[in-house]
């Protein structure tokens, strides 16, 4: 139809805007972290590596808490989302069955926690005496299920698979829970593949509980040491003791600013297209059929 | 005669006890396995959301860690009081609002469009590796975000500066002196760093669209944009008012360090929002009021649960779709 | 019936089951017991007598709470932590908080309930009100007693430094609960500097300016000429940062040509032993109006108010030619170190203003809170003597320069030293580059002692630090006569006082900036911007500061 033309052509377009718009700062970055520093600091990089230089890149790899919070980042995210994906979907699919008495109720309790929460005291404590402090568990549990991906998996079940399934494969005997193994899951797998990427992001970004609960340093996750390195004086230089101090960290921050970033980044974007696979198309014409 | 009346009330009261037991039951047997799986996510709700849910009344007491949460002295409203009589709570609430609410305008719909643009491209390839591109910037942190927000806008070394000066001839103006931009620098900065992460759950939900509606759509004569209109918008549609609700419900929380690293004393009118407010209250005067901050945070909690409890009956009223 | 039946026995046994560990989880809380200091004073029977080494008889395990600093390779296999091990017959052990956050951590396992705290916090920078805080909850020990009895090297500083010295380390409740840091250092003191980019003054065969008048015409013929050469005006006459130390102090700069300004002590200062506002004075609105007037004809760049510190330094060092014609800042190091640059832009005198006032904007070194002993230290009189020890010369070198003969040594002959020319001699010669990674010190967060023949001890020949130096005198005799300095306050004038500054100096950034960007006019404001200030509360303000000034000094 030429209509259409008109209109695929009108979307490219677009598309190819947004890419540049998206892309130069990203270009931006990764030609940084290939840059000498002097070149940087002095605002010569504006779109390709100046002085093209791996001393970032070697003093990323020549600390030694990038490389150990790296591991344990790794660690933390595997072992995490797997906890995460499975405490999600063992919530999320009998809440989002229509005959589950009180699941309005349930899922009005699960709400309620994303709103109203203790605040940091009364969950330290709670760590605290569980005796999980300085422990992975501490990055592990606490966080196992996010209410909004909750939400997100029940919507996706509720709406995406139809309930003449349902009836159908009651009639044909088959229980509960052959039917979220057999039928349910398979055909989750785009909003599985959704939330394992949210979760995994969540854990390889995630900070706030390791400063939280852990001082040994062998139990830091990646993020919480870049921010160490990054954030030298970002924040309130008034409370300045040490000038030279202040300097040197700023040096040091400015070396390794975007080889870290990237650095960080790799495992994130390698996952995508992995989790791409499963936003593929048609996937219930079978089961319609069958 | 009074003897018959007991016996009679006894005799309904067991009836009526007995049918809800059997009903309890009736309903356990069906449905026991679903039960079943409820019980480890709500295990882990008690435990660790609600249990220290109760450490909110530190919000109506003077916290003293000498005498622990329950040691320490009840003073009821006193620290809200103190928060919503203080200086600048007016001009701080109106700034937290309004970046919230222009926030949600803007950057709700994009994603949706992002991603019914994006499901459109006919290249299977450049479709995957769009959809790869536009998510990367989520990563970014904050920080650097923030610095090459400077960077770029700069006028006299940024390239919004080189442009400038190129094409005019002129020395560049410093978008950034003018407390306005603020705003407007906030939200579309997050605009583009998250629009391609939030499309995701949408690209996710338009590939369960089958392609028979489709196929059966163009044979009518729909053109492609027609068919974006009837077939992947109300396809998505649940999950995007769900998503509407949720966002709603996070309004009062304006994050911290995005802001605070674009705060300048030029803008500080516009860009003071509650958050960096408690920051500068608590921690420049040092030893921190947890008191304080808790009542703050249980504040913005309220109204965040008042808004998503409107919306969501709302939401229930107009379309199918509601949280509960 | 039946499912609201069902709805209220879910909910409660929720609320059952959530109250009952609640319950368990907090009930328990034990009244903490200030220490109490009612018996006399005996040392430690496991230690030696203050002088004596080792410390401790027995060996002695401590647990040190610190910030991650990144250039540390290992803390334990490090040649700082080994020296003290020595000295002190101990073992230390670990415990790491984030940097950015250490007072954010230290607070949360204070409202905890403070037993998991380390045995030693160090390098936290703690504010006295969380110094006075904590101390009051009993979760630091005073150390009063072991100051006077115990100590060796800080009995030395006391003697040196005499009762101001310790009124700055006491707490209002008469108690003295850290080791500090106390470093004096010459240049930091005086840091707010003016530079100016040498060659184009010669260009147009100008004086360097020595007051405000001279400097606006110096600016003026910068702007007006094309100096740089490259065909364009884009030369920005004087710039300045809305962050990074030094650099966003201009306006301290210049507004001590009118009325002393000093942003450190909130703008007030001291005028025969009365403590005022330099924002509440006439010379305030001078002091704005000469600021105006160069921003109004383009010499002062607008930027000032928006640019961080990494776009100051980019300006300053431009690599397609020099742009900036003069800034303040303490130096600008951000010039690397084969820029011809370092040597061409050199250091103005602080500027006279119209009617004769000059001041140099002085910050006196001032020791802040470093080593705190927690309640949960067995130990709290060794934990002192570890104090004490980094309190003495050998180590307060060490832990800035690393060990004698492996990452400094003594000068050579013909080594110089920067400040020769003021009386002090150079006395160490750094090998360690300071910011790479090391393994012999902890990076500088330890408490320790450094007085001047320290910090301008140094043998070095960076130009920049040179002309800093040559100009210092300058400085030093512009100095104002009486400063503040610091004050310990009480909870009660904190509290009073510390949500007034807060708005004051939001208020006074506002302000400042639109009234020299141009967008208000002070002239036809001032009454409403002093009225304003007045209803913020700022003669409470003044009242309770000079109260709490009178009585930290009176001591």
């Amino acid at each position: 139809m030429k209509e259409d033309r008109l209109f695929y052509c009108i979307v490219d377009v677009i598309v190819c805007l947004i890419l540049i718009i998206i892309l130069y700062p990203l270009i931006f970055i990764v030609s940084s972290s290939f840059s000498s520093t002097e070149a940087v600091i002095s605002g010569r990089v504006l779109l390709f590596p100046v002085d093209f230089s791996l001393e970032g890149y070697k003093a990323v790899f020549k600390t030694n808490d990038v490389l150990i919070g790296y591991r344990n980042s790794l660690f933390y995210t595997v072992v995490g989302t797997f906890i995460n994906v499975s405490m999600t979907m063992m919530a999320a699919y009998p809440l989002s069955r229509k005959d589950m008495e009180g699941r309005n109720l349930l899922m009005m309790i699960f709400a309620f926690t994303m709103i109203f929460n203790g605040g940091m005291i009364p969950t330290y404590m709670l760590i605290r005496s569980l005796k999980m402090l300085n422990t992975p568990w501490a990055l592990l549990i606490p966080g196992a299920i996010s209410v909004y991906n909750l939400i997100i998996t029940r919507t996706y079940i509720q709406t995406s698979i139809p309930g003449e399934l349902l009836e159908a494969s009651k009639i044909d005997g088959c229980s509960d829970s052959k039917y979220l193994l057999k039928i349910v899951l398979p055909l989750s797998k785009p909003v599985i593949a959704v939330i394992t990427l949210y979760y995994a992001i969540g854990h390889w970004n995630a900070y706030f509980n390791a400063f939280l609960y852990i001082t040994n340093e062998k139990l830091f996750p990646l993020q919480l040491v870049l921010r160490n390195i990054l954030l030298a004086n970002q924040i309130d230089g008034s409370m300045v003791t040490d000038p030279e101090l202040l300097r040197v960290k700023q040096g040091l921050a400015d070396l390794l600013r975007y080889s870290l970033i990237v650095v960080s980044s790799v495992p994130v974007l390698i996952i995508y297209p992995f989790i791409q696979k499963h936003f593929v198309k048609g996937v219930m014409i079978g089961s319609i059929k069958g | 005669m009074a003897f018959q009346a007991k016996e009679l009330y006894q005799y309904k009261e067991s009836v009526r006890y007995a049918s809800v037991s059997n009903r309890v039951a009736k309903v356990l047997k069906k449905n026991w396995q679903l039960y079943l799986y409820m019980l480890l996510p709500m295990l882990y709700l008690i435990i660790f959301a609600y249990g220290p849910m109760f450490g909110i009344v530190i919000a109506f007491k003077d916290f003293s860690p000498q005498h622990g949460i329950w040691g320490s002295k009840w003073v009821g409203l006193k620290n809200f009081n103190e928060f919503l009589n203080s200086y600048q709570f007016i001009q701080v609430l109106k700034n937290t609002l309004l970046i919230s609410v222009y926030s949600l305008f803007v950057s709700f719909p994009i994603p949706i469009i992002l991603a019914l643009i994006i499901n459109v491209i006919r290249n299977e390839t450049f479709k995957k590796a769009t959809q790869m591109i536009v998510y990367i910037p989520h990563f970014i942190s904050t920080v650097v975000l923030v610095g090459m927000i400077h960077q770029i806008f700069n006028p006299i070394i940024g390239l919004y500066g080189n442009l400038y000066t190129r094409i005019t001839g002129k020395a560049a103006f410093d978008i950034m002196t003018k407390p306005e931009t603020f705003l407007h620098m906030y939200v579309w900065s997050g605009v583009w760093q998250n629009m391609g992460w939030n499309s995701i759950i949408y690209i996710a939900a338009l590939s369960s669209v089958s392609n028979e509606l489709h196929e059966a759509a163009q044979i009518d004569g729909a053109s492609r944009f027609k068919r974006i209109l009837h077939i992947d918008l109300p396809s998505i549609l649940p999950t995007a008012v769900t998503l509407l609700i949720l966002n709603c419900g996070h309004i009062m929380s304006v994050g911290f360090e995005k802001v605070f690293l674009m705060q300048n004393p030029l803008n500080l009118k516009y860009s003071e929002v509650i958050s960096t407010y408690v920051y500068k209250i608590g921690i420049a005067s040092g030893g921190g009021d947890f008191s304080y901050s808790t009542a703050i945070g249980l504040f913005n909690s309220v109204i965040n649960f008042i808004l998503i409890l409107t919306v969501n009956a709302i939401s229930k009223k107009i379309s199918e779709t509601s949280l509960w | 019936m039946n499912r609201l039946r069902q709805t209220k026995f879910i909910i409660s046994t929720i609320l059952v089951l959530s109250i009952f560990l609640s319950i368990s989880l907090f009930g328990c809380s034990k009244d903490q017991q200030t220490s109490n200091n009612t018996n006399e004073y005996v040392m430690d029977p496991n230690l030696n007598p203050p002088g004596q080494f080792p410390v401790c008889k027995e060996k002695v395990t401590f647990t040190i709470g610190i910030p991650r600093m990144p250039q540390v390779i290992d803390y334990k296999d490090n040649s700082y932590t080994k020296a003290l091990e020595e000295k002190m017959n101990c073992d230390i052990q670990f415990e790491f908080f984030p940097e950015s956050e250490a007072t954010q951590k230290v607070e949360l396992m204070v409202a905890a309930g403070g037993d998991d705290l380390p045995d030693i916090l160090v390098g936290m920078y703690l504010t006295d009100k969380a110094v006075a805080t904590y101390g009051k909850n009993g979760m630091i020990v005073p150390l009063n007693d072991y100051y006077e009895k115990s100590s060796y090297y800080l009995k030395q500083v006391v003697e040196k430094e005499g009762q101001n010295f310790l009124n700055m380390i006491t707490m209002d409740d008469g108690n003295i609960y850290v080791v500090p840091t106390y470093n004096k250092i010459l240049q930091n003191e005086l840091a707010v500097r003016l530079w100016i980019y040498q060659p184009w003054l010669d260009k147009l065969g100008l004086q360097k300016p020595t007051n405000t008048t001279e400097f606006k015409n110096v600016l003026t013929a910068f702007k007006e000429n094309d100096l740089n050469g490259n065909g364009k005006q884009d030369e920005i006459p004087f710039i300045g940062s809305s962050t990074g130390w030094t650099a966003s102090y201009f306006l301290d700069f210049f507004m001590s040509a009118f009325v002393y300004a000093d942003r450190k002590s909130n703008y007030l200062y001291l005028d025969n032993g009365q403590i005022k506002a330099a924002y509440l004075q006439p010379e305030w609105k001078d002091g704005i109006n000469y600021l105006h007037d160069l921003c109004k004809n383009g010499l002062l760049s607008p930027s000032s108010f928006t640019i961080t510190l990494d776009q100051f330094n980019q300006i300053v060092a431009n690599a397609n030619g020099v742009i900036a014609g003069s800034f303040v800042h303490t130096e600008p190091s951000s010039l690397t170190v084969d820029d011809p640059r370092r040597t061409e832009y050199k250091c103005l005198p602080p500027l006279e203003g119209p009617k004769g006032v000059k001041y140099a904007v002085y910050t006196p070194s001032m020791p802040n809170n470093n080593f705190v002993i927690t309640k949960t230290c067995k130990n709290p009189e060794a934990a002192f003597r570890m104090g004490d020890i980094m309190c003495s010369e050998e180590m307060t070198i060490h832990t800035r320069f690393g060990q004698k003969g492996v990452d400094w040594v003594p000068p050579e002959e013909g080594d110089k030293g920067a400040f020769e020319s003021l009386g002090y001699p150079p006395l160490i010669k750094p090998i360690m580059v300071w910011g790479q990674p090391q393994k012999a010190n902890w990076q500088n967060q330890t408490p320790g002692y450094r007085d001047y023949h320290i910090g301008c001890g140094l043998v070095g020949s960076d130009p920049l630090t040179i002309e800093g130096a040559n100009v210092l005198p300058d400085y030093i005799a512009a100095k104002p006569k009486e400063v503040i300095g610091k004050i310990i306050y009480t909870e009660e004038e904190l509290d009073t006082i510390s949500e007034i500054q807060t708005a004051i100096t939001s208020y006074l950034n506002d302000m400042t900036a639109q009234y020299i960007v141009g967008t208000r006019d002070i002239n036809a404001d001032w009454e409403n911007f002093q009225n304003t200030l007045k209803n913020m509360g700022v003669d409470q303000l003044l009242k309770i500061t000079q109260q709490a000034y009178n009585r930290t000094n009176r001591k």
